[in-house]
């Protein structure tokens, strides 16, 4: 999955591995430059007073190469940003790809928040491995060439000084296993204060009622106390022991060179220069073994965010680094003359569903769907539209076979739409071109006009989080003018009128059937919807209890006149 | 930011042997810092002017001697430093929760869990990160930088001239580009928003998308946001390094004006090679403590800000607050409400001059449609808010008379909303109260039915049972609510009786458990089913605030035009 990140965006990754090594490798020269500075300096005596200009031409180069390391540096954060940003968005757009591909109505295993923080955060801890190991393969290119200069300098000295450096690393990887411990146990302690705190501000009435404040208070210290403990604990290894560790790698380092370069002075073999030089050059060094260790505990973190992310997202987990999402093809319109579904099957794990479901719509009709709650009523339309999986059964659109009911052949408006928090206009139009007569058609046939006037912005309204701005009955009247907008050949509607009141339903029907040719199918239990009907769908614990016309019905079947007494009642308590 | 030092004099006084101990350790750890280079110094002269190995050697030694000596202070003063911010915040957090714990339930109407979380948690934490930020890396590194420039005036003053001039500079630097970055990262931050608002708006609205066939839409306006994102990124990353590269520059210039120095100087003869190296040193040394107090002194200003939120909870007053205290007699208690009025909101009252009066013993059904102003009713006597008007009486007591202890030991109420914590079953019902025998908690369970349900449990008392009462059903939570109630031994009782969210099965126990509770004890019961009101004495039926009927049950019952016997009638139910 890694270097499939790395494949997306090939030429970027390129330029950034190019520039991981200038901005790793630049800062080595400075070292070298003081080093003859020192060097030419210490041997001074030659020179009387007067400074040499090779030291001004030295000193001219270190400014140099700073503004050099500097501009390799800021290039180099530009396009790993950039790498991290491709490789994030590849992943979070093929997950909600493959998400979307799902059938619509079908409950993801996960919660929303859920999916989200996986969407987000673990592609992104993902993508930032893979820029992070670039960046040690900088660091590792930096410590070798610094191992090489130093070697030519002195070799006995740079193989010594690599000892406590190549031991400190493996300390390093050897803790890190710890530290992940204790890093868990302080989270679980630091949740454990969380969840009592929330619990404690979710139960204060029960608590004062309960005098129970004191003792509440005791456990909440108790509680924090131990939070305290191992936080320190976890601080213990990873502040100061790690910080040890690393601090006293290099310094140990520079003390063993202190203590080998006492002979070499004595003989002439080693300079102040040199002494300089490894100073520093033990300090990058060392950083590249810290740097190191640090990935491998990244790596590890980041496999348990692939596994969260392939989880997550329905499908093979190599599609979740396809380089190209195909677009989704758009169904050519074809004139329905006839809907058939056959045999037609769902059924949940848990019980409920719809079995073996037949009836016809042909143009022109209006096919209503009845049924007490729970009698599988949305479950069949879901299932005729291919938002939920069909176990068995079939669906034809003028006898052929199709999988999934999209406009231009139907559109829908759910039982409980789901509006985006962006503009009434861009949530009637979702994609399509903002046609301004067509747009108006569609607020037209969905009653809307009044609402909009209503609003401080018509059309433009932001609707803000979860549509907060409009009531049940706006929402869905927003969902049916995007239905309306999609014009397709049949209207699917689940239960559009059940938050209207009696006048705003009755214009919205009565405007439905002034449009020219239409044929729907909906999910209704209003007695409007009954009386214009072309034939009624009965439905009784997910099987077709009866099919016919409302005159039929009510004089041949208990359960149609059930219903259709349920409706007097609800509007007799609505016009209250 | 006067409100701070006083927060940290506060709580941090009570760890005055701490706080000095870290201090000196902090000291010891700068002026440490300021010697050991000093160290490579007298080796470079040493070694120079032909020392002996010897010499040389002593003087490596004691440069690896002091080095792991500094790094055992650093570490001490880091875990004690830590140790002590949390020692002091947890102090406060406790403080700040027994305090709202005791504020009224307006208070905790208007500040919902989460926020109070934010307050008493995150904001206290964001403290206890000042803390021991501020104590040790901001005032450390201040000490060490300023050892840094006196030492090396020391050393040489012209050495020390450059190196003051480059900390000068190099904080000016600091301050003007450390904010460079900041509308970059909250631009970054806005755009991760709206990323996730965006995935989890069209993650709740599959079934509108599928159905609709807005998929590529969709997704096309995901990659706009990606690529936006990515904008955002770079950009913020790029800013982010403003201000360390800024100063990477000036410690090159400071490097160089040294190194030109030493050269001049050198050649006159004026300097040592060793000084020159030491002042090298210092320059990289200096540069980066000062960047890290610049960075540091950032949690300054958001520390300044959390003081300021804790500090309006920590001072807001309780609207409920203790009588001076009163004797109640024992057993069952009298109720009176005379004339009470009262209204959450000006204008718009809730209550208006509600009167009543109940023997000990008796019992009063509450009937009315939602929004009446049932629960207001009891609300007022166990002093969840005060009265605006008129007067409650418990025994013959005003309950503003009595300690809120002494009201609440004697007044109990149930609820639909049950609460449970995650912890035993024990905990649970005395609510953590340690000194209640076992035997009395059994009791209570058997006396409400559950006592086949305790037996069933593995650890039996000590069993968990989990947040929000997870593994236990809704009429067992009921039912362990009034187990708390027996335990608790009240003599008024207030029911706000469950609805309809229980199976009829176990209705039918917490039916039972309810009568149990309700004998030989005074009781206002909330009714919502009216087979418990037929065992009540007193009926009284609430109207938009005001009372509208009341009397003895049985001559509401055979009074045909009551509004009671046409609820019982079933009209309008």
């Amino acid at each position: 999955m890694f270097w499939e990140v790395v494949r997306y965006t090939p030429g970027l990754f390129a330029l950034d591995l190019v520039l991981q090594l200038f901005r790793s490798g630049i800062p080595l020269i400075p070292g070298l430059i003081v080093r003859e500075v020192l060097n030419e300096l210490s041997d001074g005596s030659s020179v009387d007073g007067a400074v040499d200009t090779a030291v001004w031409l030295l000193l001219a180069f270190l400014v140099g190469a700073v503004l050099a390391r500097l501009t390799a540096l800021l290039f180099c954060v530009a396009v790993d940003e950039t790498c991290e940003a491709r490789g994030q968005g590849l992943l979070v757009r093929n997950g909600f790809s493959r998400i979307l591909a799902a059938p619509g109505a079908q409950r993801p295993r996960h919660a929303r928040g859920d999916l989200v923080s996986r969407l987000t955060g673990d592609s992104r801890s993902v993508s930032q491995v893979v820029v992070y190991t670039f960046m040690v393969i900088g660091a590792g290119f930096q410590a070798a060439l610094a191992l090489v200069v130093m070697f030519s300098i002195d070799p006995l000295v740079t193989l010594v000084v690599c000892v406590p450096m190549a031991a400190g690393g493996v300390l390093i990887t050897i803790a890190s296993v710890r530290i992940r411990k204790y890093h868990a146990q302080s989270r679980e302690a630091a949740g454990d204060v969380s969840a009592f705190l929330g619990e404690m501000y979710n139960s204060v009435r029960t608590i004062q009622l309960g005098n129970a404040q004191s003792r509440v208070l005791g456990r909440f210290r108790e509680l924090n106390e131990s939070r305290r403990r191992r936080t320190l604990k976890s601080r213990l290894f990873t502040d100061v022991f790690l910080g040890s560790v690393w601090t006293n790698t290099s310094t140990l380092a520079t003390g063993v060179v202190l203590v080998l370069a006492a002979q070499g002075f004595g003989s002439g073999r080693f300079t102040v220069g040199d002494l300089a030089l490894f100073v520093v050059y033990v300090g990058w060094t060392s950083d590249f073994t810290a740097l190191f260790s640090q990935n491998l505990a990244l790596f590890k973190q980041s496999a348990a965010s692939v596994k969260r992310l392939t989880d997550a997202v329905p499908g093979p987990p190599d599609e979740l680094v396809a380089h190209r999402v195909p677009d989704v093809p758009e169904p050519e319109r074809v004139a329905l003359s006839r809907l058939s579904v056959t045999g037609l099957t769902h059924r949940f794990d848990g019980g409920g569903g719809v079995s073996e479901v037949d009836f016809e719509v042909a143009r022109g009709e209006f096919v209503v769907i009845t049924g007490r709650v729970g009698a599988g009523k949305t479950t069949l339309l879901r299932t005729v539209l291919g938002l939920l999986p069909r176990q068995a059964g079939t669906v034809t659109w003028n006898g052929t076979e199709v999988d999934e009911l999209v406009p231009p052949l139907t559109a829908y408006t759910p039982q409980l739409p789901h509006l985006t928090s962006e503009t009434v206009r861009d949530n009637i139009l979702e994609g399509l071109p903002a046609d301004r007569r067509h747009l108006d058609l569609a607020v037209h046939s969905a009653v809307l006009e009044r609402d909009l006037s209503a609003l401080d912005d018509g059309l433009d309204t932001l609707l803000g989080p979860k549509g907060a701005k409009l009531s049940g009955g706006q929402a869905q009247r927003v969902a049916a003018a995007r239905m309306f907008a999609r014009d397709p050949e049949l209207l699917v509607f689940d239960d559009v009128s059940s938050a209207l009141d009696v006048d705003t339903e009755r214009q919205l029907w009565e405007r439905l059937f002034a449009r020219a040719g239409v044929t729907c199918l909906a999910v209704s239990h209003r007695r409007a919807a009954f009386e214009r009907a072309s034939r009624i769908v009965v439905l009784r614990a997910g099987r077709v209890h009866a099919v016919g016309t409302l005159a039929d019905l009510l004089a041949g079947d208990a359960e149609m006149r059930h219903l259709w007494q349920a409706d007097t009642r609800q509007s007799a308590m609505a016009q209250e | 930011m006067s409100r701070s030092i006083a927060l940290l004099r506060q709580y941090l006084a009570p760890h005055w042997r701490k706080a000095t101990a870290l201090a000196v350790l902090v000291l010891l750890n700068a002026g440490l810092s300021v010697a050991i280079p000093l160290m490579l110094g007298r080796f470079v002269d040493t070694a120079q002017t032909g020392g002996e190995v010897r010499a040389l050697l002593v003087i490596a030694g004691t440069f690896i001697g002091l080095t792991l000596v500094n790094q055992v202070i650093v570490s001490t003063a880091a875990y004690h430093s830590e140790d002590l911010g949390w020692l002091a915040t947890n102090r406060m957090r406790a403080d700040l929760v027994g305090h709202t714990l005791d504020l009224d339930q307006d208070f905790h109407q208007r500040h919902t869990p989460g926020e109070l979380i934010e307050r008493v948690d995150g904001d206290v934490t964001t403290l206890a990160q000042f803390f021991s930020s501020f104590v040790f890396h901001v005032l450390g590194n201040t000490l060490l930088a300023i050892g840094i420039v006196v030492a090396s005036f020391f050393l040489d003053w012209r050495i020390g001239l450059v190196l003051l001039t480059f900390g000068v500079a190099a904080v000016l630097v600091l301050r003007r580009t450390q904010h460079v970055a900041v509308p970059y990262f909250t631009a970054l931050r806005q755009t991760n928003a709206d990323l996730s608002g965006f995935l989890e708006e069209r993650l709740a609205a599959t079934e509108d998308i599928r159905g609709n066939g807005t998929r590529n839409h969709v997704v096309g306006r995901l990659t706009g946001l990606l690529d936006e994102l990515t904008r955002s990124m770079r950009r913020a990353g790029v800013a982010s390094r403003a201000s360390s590269s800024a100063l990477e520059l000036s410690v090159a210039l400071a490097t160089v004006g040294i190194l030109a120095l030493g050269s001049v100087l050198l050649g006159a003869g004026t300097m040592t090679l060793g000084a020159l190296y030491v002042g090298y040193h210092y320059a990289g040394l200096l540069s980066m403590t000062l960047f890290k107090i610049s960075y540091r002194i950032d949690q300054l200003q958001l520390a300044v800000a959390s003081v300021g939120r804790i500090a309006e909870i920590h001072d807001r007053p309780s609207a409920v607050v203790d009588g001076p205290g009163a004797d109640l007699p024992a057993g069952p208690l009298s109720v009176a409400y005379r004339d009470v009025s009262f209204a959450y909101t000006e204008g718009k009252p809730a209550l208006r001059e509600v009167s009543f009066e109940l023997a000990p013993g008796e019992t009063m059904g509450l009937l009315g449609r939602t929004g009446s102003g049932k629960t207001t009713v009891g609300r007022l006597l166990y002093r969840g808010q005060d009265a605006g008007a008129g007067q409650i009486l418990v025994g013959g007591v005003d309950v503003r008379e009595l300690t809120l202890e002494q009201l609440r030991s004697r007044v109990a109420v149930v609820t639909q909303d049950v609460r449970l914590f995650a912890a035993s079953v024990r905990d649970n019902l005395t609510l953590f109260d340690d000194t209640v025998p076992d035997e009395r908690i059994v009791a209570a369970i058997a006396e409400v039915g559950l006592a086949g349900w305790l037996d069933a449990l593995p650890e039996g008392l000590d069993t968990p049972i989990g947040e929000g009462g997870g593994a236990l059903s809704a009429g067992e939570s009921q039912l362990l609510a009034f187990a708390r109630v027996f335990l608790g031994e009240p003599d008024v009782v207030i029911l706000d009786e469950a609805s309809s969210r229980l199976d009829p099965a176990t209705e039918r126990l917490t039916q039972g458990a309810q009568q149990r509770l309700l004998a030989g004890r005074t009781a206002i019961v909330i009714a919502h089913h009216l087979a418990t009101v037929r065992c009540l004495d007193h009926i009284v039926v609430l109207d938009d605030g005001r009372i509208v009927e009341s009397g003895r049950r049985e001559h509401l019952t055979d009074d045909p035009g009551s509004r009671y016997s046409a609820l019982l009638a079933g009209v309008g139910a």
